[in-house]
């Protein structure tokens, strides 16, 4: 996992009692925990139950946490440890043993977590890039994002773009997105650890 | 999961998309729980710290109240003691003080009640996930006992 710079001053204003910077946490954060709740095959009533439990003790932890950019991981183990919790107290056990591998035993989810937290952190970079995207870029892109996309006559209609310039813009948004900071240090991040997801 | 998926536009494109779907997968009220959960640092408050509960005890050590849970928290004035039993809690105050006691959970109060002369008061029904007492009493500061799940 590679760090995570905008977290630790996030923690530190939080600690500090900035509501906005909790709130950031929370959005930033929520996509994995909500994330790992889906991998333990958990409902809605249930996974609000961890949730609140999660963020509930993070902010009583809040001041205890020392190392901020081990937040993922902190927040992940702890998700996997109420989801547990919730399947146990809901008798659901055998969903437990049925999602998770069973070489790692009756108390897994360990290789599970750890894939959600890859995965979180990939996509925490791309949602953040896209963000510092200019807004042109994000308009088009977003556009792409659909499982069938409209057709670029659609899409210029709607942007004022001709058709013909379509294809070039969505290649110079996607060289501007790898540029932007936050996927420029994760690519970087990634590139050095080697072969990563 | 292949490596270097960054450098074809293609690839990024789709881990892109599948990035903004994960982000908008995440139901609102989900994220809005979370964000329910903070208090503003209470500068007033005292807080009062669990300094007991009969569930950490060893059951040999218990009482004969077994079905009952009984926690105690206690600031530098304050001490409070719950005792959990019928789906009810009960408290005292010690010293004995009048005041006005506040349920709070993520989203805030959620139920409120007074106690009488002696410190006692009921709360008619245990909150169900994480709660909180806030316990105001004549002049003094609020006091905030640690959040508990019963």
């Amino acid at each position: 996992m590679h760090d995570d710079p905008a977290v630790v001053s996030l923690v530190l204003a939080a600690r500090d009692g900035d509501p906005e910077a909790w709130q950031q946490i929370v959005e930033r954060y929520a996509p994995l925990v909500w994330g790992i709740c889906r991998r333990f095959t958990l409902g809605r009533p249930d996974a609000d139950d961890v949730g609140q439990a999660v963020w509930l003790s993070l902010f009583q932890h809040l001041a205890a946490i020392r190392e901020p950019a081990a937040l993922p991981g902190w927040l992940a183990r702890t998700t996997r440890n109420e989801c547990l919790r919730v399947l146990r107290a809901t008798g659901q056990r055998e969903r437990v043993e049925r999602t998770v591998p069973v070489e790692s035993g009756v108390d897994g989810g360990f290789d599970l977590v750890e894939e959600e937290l890859e995965r979180a952190g990939q996509q925490r970079a791309l949602r953040d890039a896209f963000q510092q995207l200019r807004p042109e870029c994000q308009q088009l892109l977003s556009r792409l994002f659909r499982d069938a996309p409209p057709p670029y006559l659609e899409i210029g209609s709607e942007l004022g773009m001709k058709i013909g310039s379509i294809g070039p813009t969505r290649q110079r948004c996607l060289a501007e997105l790898r540029r932007c900071p936050a996927l420029a240090a994760f690519i970087e991040a990634a590139a050095g650890a080697g072969k990563r997801g | 999961m292949s490596s270097d998926w960054w450098h074809d536009d293609v690839a990024l494109l789709a881990r892109m998309a599948e990035a903004w779907h994960a982000g908008q997968e995440v139901p609102p009220e989900f994220v809005a729980a979370g964000t329910a959960v903070w208090v503003p640092p209470d500068l007033d408050g005292e807080l009062a710290e669990l300094v007991y509960d009969s569930l950490r005890e060893p059951v040999a050590v218990r009482t004969d109240t077994a079905a009952l849970r009984a926690l105690t928290f206690a600031s530098a004035s304050q001490t409070i003691e719950l005792e959990v039993g019928d789906g009810v809690l009960r408290g005292q105050l010690v010293p004995p003080t009048r005041g006005e006691i506040e349920v709070e959970q993520a989203g805030g109060a959620t139920a409120s009640t007074t106690s009488d002369g002696l410190g006692y008061f009921t709360v008619a029904s245990v909150p169900a996930g994480p709660f909180r007492l806030r316990c105001r009493a004549g002049s003094g500061s609020d006091v905030l006992t640690s959040w508990i799940t019963i």
